[in-house]
């Protein structure tokens, strides 16, 4: 069955409200290390609806991946889910078991990691792999997949596909490998991508063009895409929407432009501030203060921005704040903008 | 692997060559043995004993007038369908132990890594000879026994090898597409750690050799009058001294370039089946 007859056989989808693709609703998630409880997500709800790219943007340990992850069931061994759903295409993703979970890995959902050297297995022909995502979850076989493994090196772009298809990873520069890596993440035409900084390492030309290559592949196939990137302006120019993270919480989601241009939480604003231009010295540049706070304490503040915050008061550090919704689509997690 | 790589690695190694050389004419003597042999290897003859290598005799007859050259090719195929078994089963029970345990880690890392130790805590010469002597005297014992004690090696290169790439990101990457663990273990971690593996099957091979042709030695395993080159070694020791020295040199000569042979094969090996040396 395909994604799109499940839909459409959903009753929410009759009554002319389509449910999102992948529902996160207030999703907390620990490690428990042996130096402590660590509270890498708190509180976190995010929705993506059919064909919607949305950038989850944050500096590092912010909790992005830990969400990716989480949302794919792979999470470390030391991570436990404390509260919280997670639905993807009305299938109970946190619930699931490891069996139905396999089933819509790299069919439903599939995911485009950060190092596409190492992502790669070094001894296997990048056709050999490709062809291994397509046996496992599309019933093709025999000379057909080869053709369908050089069609997916095709549809990514890569000159010569038929050559490449025999060709062991190290022999690939690493935006040719980053490519394999797409094609691989999207031989199955799954409906949810996730790309963990599809981009980190490359060059900016080679970034590029691996962006517009899924952006444009989302497009033409109304796949939905989470982009985890801690460059915000990236995601701006290719999102529809930004959620931006600090330290585990979601601190404002709404429209890429919007949030990029009149942010609401100081937070976000301080990263827009701190992303250099070319023009820039480098004495203009104004990085954020402080840094992310520990995670294992056992009293954080409400607010975890709150300690490297200008307009810290009194409040910040007592109460518990809900998101605040600015209007139907933007959101933000802040008294001040709450005021 | 195709033609064109296998000359590349010639090429680049020609002592790789040498070795494969020197291999393929062990294996031929082991195959074709019986045929190419001159005499009877156990076929006395009582009237020319302990005769020095002539034209008729190229390495000599022993104490009962047997033709040295002839056991010394008879014995190739006994040795190495000795080493050759071991190793097999050493190979194919430590490798996929050690993968495991490397992979999963848990009761089964840590039960096989302490069996693993407490073999090597054993003088491993003497754990063999200890094996052969309880479980009964023949060569099936010694082949089990060799691959006992070579077990923890391939347990250990194993373990280590996949342990350090259970979490990289192909294996990640893998499961994301919705792999379960054996076939990961099966399609990514074992093809990835058969390179190494391969350098330690070449090593042990030669290990393996002078571990039976060493039990012989003492008497354990094959028995008089089987030709093989520990029992020869063992037969002309005791004529060394009073000057009938082919006895024991030209079999101990052979099990020595045969462990040659198996030392310098292994980077070869390595290097045929890693597809990252074919640039």
């Amino acid at each position: 069955m395909s994604p799109e007859t499940i839909i459409h056989t959903d009753p929410r989808a009759a009554a002319n409200v389509p449910p999102p693709l992948l529902g996160v609703d207030g999703l907390s998630l620990e490690f428990r290390t042996r130096s402590g409880v660590v509270r890498a997500l708190e509180d976190v709800s995010l929705s993506l609806q059919k064909g919607e790219l949305l950038g989850v943007v944050g500096e590092s340990g912010s909790g992005k991946s830990v969400f990716a992850y989480a949302m794919l069931g792979i999470s470390d061994a030391a991570a436990k889910i404390t509260r919280g759903t997670a639905v993807f295409d009305g299938m109970d993703l946190l619930g699931a078991t490891e069996r139905e979970l396999r089933e819509i890995r790299g069919r439903e959902v599939s995911m485009i990691f950060q190092s596409p050297r190492t992502s790669l297995n070094p001894i296997r022909k990048v056709g050999h792999q490709i062809e291994d995502v397509l046996r496992r979850h599309a019933a093709v076989r025999g000379q057909d997949l080869r053709e369908r493994a050089i069609d997916c090196l095709k549809r990514v772009r890569i000159p010569d596909p038929a050559r490449r298809y025999e060709a062991y990873p190290f022999e690939l520069s690493g935006g040719m490998c980053q490519r394999i890596l797409i094609a691989l993440a999207l031989a199955c035409q799954p409906s949810l991508l996730i790309a963990d900084e599809p981009t980190t390492g490359l060059d900016v030309t080679t970034q590029a063009a691996i962006m517009d290559l899924i952006v444009e592949l989302a497009h033409e196939r109304q796949m939905a895409t989470l982009l985890i990137t801690h460059d915000l302006a990236m995601a701006a120019q290719y999102c529809d929407r930004i959620a931006v993270m600090h330290a585990g919480h979601v601190v404002e989601v709404g429209s890429a432009q919007v949030v990029l241009h009149q942010p609401q939480h100081p937070y976000t604003a301080r990263l827009i501030a701190s992303t250099p231009h070319t023009a820039d010295s480098i004495a203009a540049m104004q990085p954020i203060p402080g840094s992310l706070p520990d995670l294992r304490a056992a009293r954080l503040p409400p607010c975890r921005y709150s300690a490297r915050c200008e307009y810290r008061t009194e409040r910040c550090d007592t109460e518990a704040l809900p998101a605040v919704p600015i209007d139907a689509t933007h959101s933000v997690r802040c008294w001040r903008a709450a005021a | 692997m195709n033609l064109k790589h296998f000359k590349y690695v010639l090429k680049e190694n020609p002592v790789t060559g040498f070795a494969f050389v020197l291999f393929g004419l062990f294996v031929l003597l082991a195959i074709f043995g019986p045929l190419i042999a001159p005499f009877d290897p156990l076929d006395s003859n009582a009237g020319e004993p302990l005769t020095p290598p002539s034209a008729q005799n190229w390495f000599g007859t022993d104490s009962f007038g047997r033709d040295i050259f002839s056991r010394v090719i008879i014995a190739t195929r006994l040795d190495f369908g000795i080493a050759l078994s071991a190793v097999l089963i050493s190979f194919i029970i430590g490798s996929s132990i050690g993968c495991a345990a490397g992979f999963w880690g848990g009761w089964l890392d840590r039960v096989s890594s302490r069996v693993a130790d407490t073999i090597m805590a054993f003088p491993l010469f003497v754990l063999a000879m200890g094996i052969v002597a309880a479980l009964g005297n023949t060569v099936g014992n010694v082949i089990y026994a060799t691959a006992i004690i070579n077990l923890p090696f391939y347990m250990r290169v194993a373990r280590a090898e996949a342990n350090v790439r259970r979490n990289a990101g192909f294996i990640e990457a893998a499961r994301l597409a919705g792999n379960a663990d054996v076939r990961i273990l099966a399609v990514h971690i074992f093809p990835n750690i058969l390179p190494p593996m391969m350098v330690q099957v070449s090593l042990n091979m030669g290990w393996a050799i002078l571990n039976a042709a060493g039990l012989s030695f003492i008497g354990l395993g094959v028995r008089p009058p089987e030709a093989e080159w520990g029992i020869m070694v063992a037969e002309g020791a005791t004529y060394i001294i009073s000057g009938e020295w082919w006895v024991a040199l030209f079999p101990g000569a052979v099990l020595m370039l045969a462990v040659f042979c198996f030392n310098l094969m292994g980077d070869g090996l390595r290097d045929l089946i890693d597809p990252r040396r074919r640039t």
